[in-house]
C-alpha cells in the first residue's frame, strides 16, 4: 500500500514540476520570442502556404523591421468558432486580427473586457506613419477609434476609396444587336429587357439569386434607398424596406417579374446558375463582380462575340438625376484614403511588446510598405516600369497555372482587406486582365460620385443596446425577406404595403432606428 | 408486499445484499461496462451543464460559469416572439404529417414485400428502394431543387397532367407535401428493414392454422401478420413521438427560402438562423428555445409510452 501512495505522490510531484516548467517557458517566449499573431488564412493563400509566415511579404517585413512574428490560423470555416473558444479560454496570442466592430458592444467592449488594449500611446510613440494617416484622414481615424476615443487596432487603409467591385453587368453584344445605347434609367432597362425577351428570344432577360436581389444594389439604389439600414442625404438613419420609395421599387420589380423580364427562378437560383444562364444566352443581364465574375465568364464564352460590361446604375426616370444610394460610406469628403474594418489587428492584453508590435505594423503604412504588401519583392514579383510597379510573370503567368489572385497569395496579401495599405490603383489596373474589366472599373468608379445616400459607417452599439435591438432586427429581417418574396411574386398585393410598414413598426423598427441614430451621433463625434 | 411496510430496514439490507451478490456474480460484466458509462457521462451528461446558458446572458468572454443569471428571461422572450406561434405550428404540422404519412409507409411497404413470391423481384425492389437512403442529403436536396424547377423533371411530368409548370419550391402551399413525399422516397426502403425482420420472426404455423380455418389473404394479414409486428410498430411510434418537436433543420434549410418561411420555418431552422448563421449569435436565447422543445419532447414521449402501455401492453419501460 505504502509503495502505491509513494508512487502516486511522485507522479503528482513530477507533473507539478512539468507544468511549472511549461509556465516559465511561456513567459520567456512572450518576453523575447516572436510575437504570436492570430488571423484567418484566406483561400488565396491556402493553395500555396500553410501559414502567412511563409509568405515572402512577412519574411521580408520581419527582416526590415527586425520584429519576429509567428502566425497561427484557425481551420477554414471555423474562424468564428475558434475566435469564441479563444475568448472563453482567455488564452490570447499577442496580436488578433478580426473585425472588432461587428461584435456586440464593438471594440469598446473588447477593450473593457481586457482582450485588447487601446493603442493611442504606442501609435503616438512608435507608429509615426500610421499616426500621420489617421491625422490626415478623419474618416479613418473615426473608424478605428471607439466612441470614447480609444484606438483599437491597425486596420486596412484603402488607397482607392472610390472603387466598387460589383454591380450590374450586361451582355453588350445583345445590346448592340438591338441597336440600343447603354440603359440609363429604369425605363431604359425595362425597354431593353422587353426587347431582349421578345426580339432575341432571351428567356429570362435579368437573372440573379434571391439574396442579391434583396440585399445588393441592383435597382434599389436607383430609387435613392438602401436595401437595409442606411443614411440619407441629410445623414438621417433610414430603413430602406419601409420607405415609400421601396413601394415604387417593388411595383416596378413585381411588374418585371410578372412579365418574365426577371428570372422567375429567382428564389431557387444560385450565382452559378445565373452565370450559366448568361453564358447560354438565356439571360442578358445580372449582378456580378469585376474580378471574379467577368474574369470567370470571359474565358468560358463559347462565342467570339460574347461581351459583358458593367452598367452605370440607372436613374429612376429618364434624364432626371435622382438620389442614388451607394454601399460605400459617404460624408468624409476631403479624406484621401478609405478604410475597411473587416480585418483589424488588435494588440492583446497578453502582449508584452506593444512598441515592437506597432513598429511592425507601422511599416505597412509607408510607401515602401505599400509596394511590399501589394506588389511583393522587386525583381521577383514586380519591376518598376517608370513610376509604375509592374507585376512580373510570376504573378501574371503563374508557372502552376494559378489564377492571378492565388498567384498573388503565394507572395503577398493584396486581394482582400487586411492591416496596411490595400487596393492600390496600379494593383487594380493589372489585376483586371480583360479590357471589359478595366472599362467596367471606370464605369463603376464614375457612378460612385453621384451618390448621396450611403451605408452606415461602422458604428458601435453598447451591449445593452445590442441585446435590445438584435432580436428586433432579426424579426424585421425575416419578415422583410418573406414579404419581399410575396410582393415580388404577387402573392401579397402591394395595396397592403401600408399594413406591411405598420407591421414593421409594430416589431419595433423605430426603436432600432433610434438606437442607430444615437450610435451614429456618437460615431460622428469621435 | 406486507413486509415492506413492516420492516423497511430489512428491505434496505436485502437490497444491499442483492447488489453484493450481483457484484460477485457479474463482476467482470460491470467492469466491462465502465467505458460505456464513462462515454455517456462524458459526452452526454457533462455537456448538459452548457444548457445552463439558457438561464443566463451568455457572453463568450465571461464563459458559461461567469455569465450573469437572468432566470426565465429568454423563455419569456420566446413566448412573446413574433414568430413563436408560426414556428411551433409548422413544427407540429410537419411532425404530424410525418406520423400520418411517412410512418405507416414503410409498414405497408414491408407487408407488401412479405407477400411477394419471386425472391429475385423482391431483392431488386429492395435494393432500389434502399438506394436513396445512401445519397447525401445535400445531393438529395440539390436533385429536388432541380426536379422541381420550372423546367425540371417533376414539373415537366406534372405538366402532362395539366398542371402549370412552375418553381414548386417557391410556393408555401407545396412545401410540406414536397418535404413529406421526398422523405418517404428517401426512407421507405431503409425503414422497412426493421419490419421485415419482425415479419420473418412470425411463426409459420400460425398462417397454416389460419389457412385451415379458411382465412383469406387479407384476413391473414389482419389477424396474423399485423399482431405479429405490433410491438415493433408501437416501440417505433413511441420513439417517434419523442421527436415531434425536433424536425431536423438540415433538410429544411436546404429547401426553404424567404417565400416559404410561412410553412417551412420550424423550431430548429429558426434556432439555426438566430444562433448560428449571420452575426447575431444569440446563444442563450436559442439554447432556451432548444431546451423548451426538448421539454415538450420528453412530455410527449412519456405520455405516449403511458398510453401505449395501457392500450397495447407494449412500452419502452
Amino acid at each position: 500500500m505504502n509503495k502505491r501512495i509513494l508512487a502516486m505522490l511522485l507522479a503528482a510531484a513530477s507533473l507539478a514540476a512539468l507544468s511549472a516548467c511549461g509556465n516559465k517557458e511561456e513567459e520567456v517566449v512572450n518576453a523575447d520570442g516572436p510575437l504570436t499573431y492570430w488571423c484567418k488564412l484566406e483561400t488565396v493563400h491556402r493553395t500555396s502556404v500553410s501559414t502567412l509566415g511563409d509568405l515572402p511579404l512577412y519574411k521580408e517585413l520581419m527582416a526590415r523591421t527586425g520584429v519576429e512574428v509567428e502566425f497561427t490560423h484557425p481551420p477554414a470555416g471555423q474562424e468564428q468558432e475558434q475566435f469564441n473558444l479563444m475568448m472563453s479560454s482567455r488564452d490570447y496570442p499577442d496580436i488578433i486580427e478580426t473585425n472588432w466592430t461587428t461584435r456586440d458592444g464593438g471594440a469598446a467592449k473588447a477593450i473593457s473586457d481586457k482582450i485588447i488594449i487601446p493603442i493611442n500611446d504606442v501609435v503616438e510613440s512608435s507608429a509615426p506613419n500610421y499616426k500621420k494617416i489617421l491625422e490626415e484622414n478623419a474618416n479613418i481615424k473615426k473608424a478605428f477609434t471607439t466612441d470614447d476615443g480609444q484606438m483599437f487596432g491597425f486596420g486596412a487603409v484603402v488607397r482607392c476609396p472610390d472603387i466598387t467591385s460589383g454591380g450590374l453587368l450586361i451582355r453588350r453584344d445583345m445590346l448592340e444587336k438591338l441597336g440600343m445605347e447603354m440603359p440609363d434609367s429604369i425605363e431604359d432597362w425595362e425597354t431593353f429587357l422587353e426587347r431582349a425577351k421578345n426580339e432575341l428570344g432571351v428567356q429570362t432577360p435579368f437573372t440573379t439569386d434571391q439574396h442579391r436581389m434583396e440585399n445588393y444594389m441592383l435597382f434599389i439604389n436607383s430609387f435613392g434607398i438602401g436595401p437595409g439600414f442606411y443614411i440619407d442625404e441629410n445623414r438621417q438613419v433610414k430603413y430602406g424596406p419601409s420607405t415609400p420609395e421601396y413601394k415604387e421599387y417593388l411595383t416596378v420589380m413585381s411588374r418585371w417579374f410578372e412579365k418574365g423580364y426577371l428570372d422567375n427562378g429567382l428564389f431557387s437560383n444560385t450565382q452559378s446558375i445565373a452565370e450559366a444562364k448568361i453564358l447560354n444566352d438565356e439571360s442578358a443581364a445580372f449582378y456580378g463582380f469585376i474580378g471574379s465574375t467577368i474574369g470567370r465568364l470571359m474565358p468560358s464564352a463559347k462565342d467570339e462575340s460574347f461581351d459583358i460590361i458593367g452598367v452605370n446604375w440607372p436613374n429612376k426616370t429618364e434624364g432626371v438625376e435622382g438620389t442614388l444610394y451607394t454601399s460605400m460610406i459617404l460624408g468624409d469628403e476631403g479624406s484621401k484614403y478609405g478604410f475597411s474594418t473587416t480585418a483589424t489587428a488588435g494588440v492583446t492584453t497578453k502582449n508584452k511588446n506593444p512598441e515592437k508590435t506597432a513598429k511592425f505594423f507601422d511599416y505597412l503604412y509607408t510607401e515602401d510598405g505599400n509596394l511590399l504588401k501589394n506588389f511583393g519583392i522587386e525583381g521577383t514579383t514586380y519591376n518598376m516600369v517608370g513610376d509604375v510597379p509592374t507585376y512580373t510573370d510570376a504573378i501574371t503567368a503563374d508557372p502552376d497555372g494559378l489564377p492571378i489572385a492565388d498567384a498573388m497569395g503565394k507572395y503577398f496579401r493584396a486581394t482582400y482587406p487586411n492591416p496596411g495599405f490595400i487596393n492600390d490603383i496600379n494593383y487594380y489596373n493589372q489585376y483586371y486582365a480583360y479590357d471589359q474589366q478595366k472599362e467596367t472599373l471606370e464605369i463603376f468608379r464614375n457612378e460612385f460620385k453621384t451618390a448621396s445616400a450611403s451605408a452606415l459607417p461602422p458604428v458601435s452599439l453598447s451591449i445593452e443596446e445590442a441585446s435590445e435591438v438584435s432580436n428586433i432586427i432579426n424579426t424585421i429581417n425575416t419578415y422583410k425577406t418573406e414579404m419581399f418574396a410575396k410582393f415580388m411574386m404577387g402573392t401579397a398585393s402591394l395595396d397592403t404595403y401600408d399594413e406591411y410598414v405598420a407591421n414593421l413598426e409594430g416589431m419595433g423598427l423605430s426603436r432600432v432606428i433610434e438606437v442607430y441614430t444615437e450610435a451614429l451621433a456618437r460615431y460622428d463625434a469621435r | 408486499m406486507k413486509t415492506v411496510q413492516g420492516k423497511p430496514k430489512n428491505i434496505l439490507q436485502s437490497t444491499l445484499d442483492a447488489i453484493k451478490v450481483s457484484w460477485i456474480k457479474h463482476k467482470w460484466l460491470y467492469i466491462m461496462s465502465i467505458p460505456f458509462i464513462a462515454y455517456y457521462v462524458i459526452f452526454h451528461y457533462m455537456p448538459m451543464y452548457g444548457a445552463t446558458i439558457a438561464f443566463k446572458d451568455y457572453d463568450v468572454v465571461l464563459g458559461v460559469s461567469g455569465s450573469p443569471w437572468v432566470g426565465f428571461k429568454h423563455f419569456k422572450d420566446f413566448f412573446h416572439d413574433f414568430y413563436f406561434t408560426r414556428v411551433i405550428r409548422n413544427t407540429l404540422l410537419i411532425s404530424i404529417y410525418n406520423l400520418l404519412w411517412s410512418f405507416p409507409a414503410p409498414i405497408i411497404f414491408a407487408l407488401l414485400m412479405n407477400e411477394l413470391r419471386s425472391e429475385r423481384f423482391k431483392k431488386t425492389v429492395q435494393t432500389i428502394t434502399y438506394l436513396p437512403h445512401f445519397i447525401s442529403l445535400i445531393v438529395i436536396c440539390g436533385m429536388l431543387t432541380d426536379f422541381l424547377a420550372q423546367d425540371g423533371l417533376i414539373s415537366v411530368l406534372l405538366s402532362k397532367f395539366g398542371f402549370e409548370p412552375t418553381y414548386y419550391l417557391s410556393y408555401p402551399q407545396y412545401f410540406r407535401t414536397i418535404y413529406i413525399a421526398s422523405g418517404i422516397w428517401q426512407g421507405i426502403g431503409w425503414n422497412s428493414i426493421i419490419y421485415l425482420s419482425a415479419l420473418s420472426g412470425i411463426d409459420q404455423q400460425l398462417y397454416e392454422a389460419a389457412r385451415i380455418d379458411g382465412a383469406s389473404k387479407l384476413r391473414q394479414v389482419w389477424h396474423v401478420t399485423l399482431p405479429g409486428i405490433i410491438p415493433t410498430i408501437m416501440t417505433l411510434l413511441i420513439l417517434q413521438m419523442g421527436k415531434v418537436m425536433s424536425v431536423g433543420y438540415e433538410k429544411i434549410i436546404l429547401l426553404y427560402n424567404g417565400n416559404t418561411y410561412e410553412t417551412a420555418d420550424v423550431l430548429s431552422s429558426y434556432i439555426y438562423r438566430l444562433g448560428l448563421s449571420g452575426t447575431s449569435m444569440r446563444y442563450s436565447y436559442t439554447t432556451a428555445i432548444g431546451l423548451f422543445s426538448s421539454l415538450i419532447n420528453i412530455i410527449l414521449l412519456v405520455t405516449a409510452n403511458k398510453i401505449s402501455k395501457a392500450v397495447s401492453e407494449s412500452s419502452l419501460w
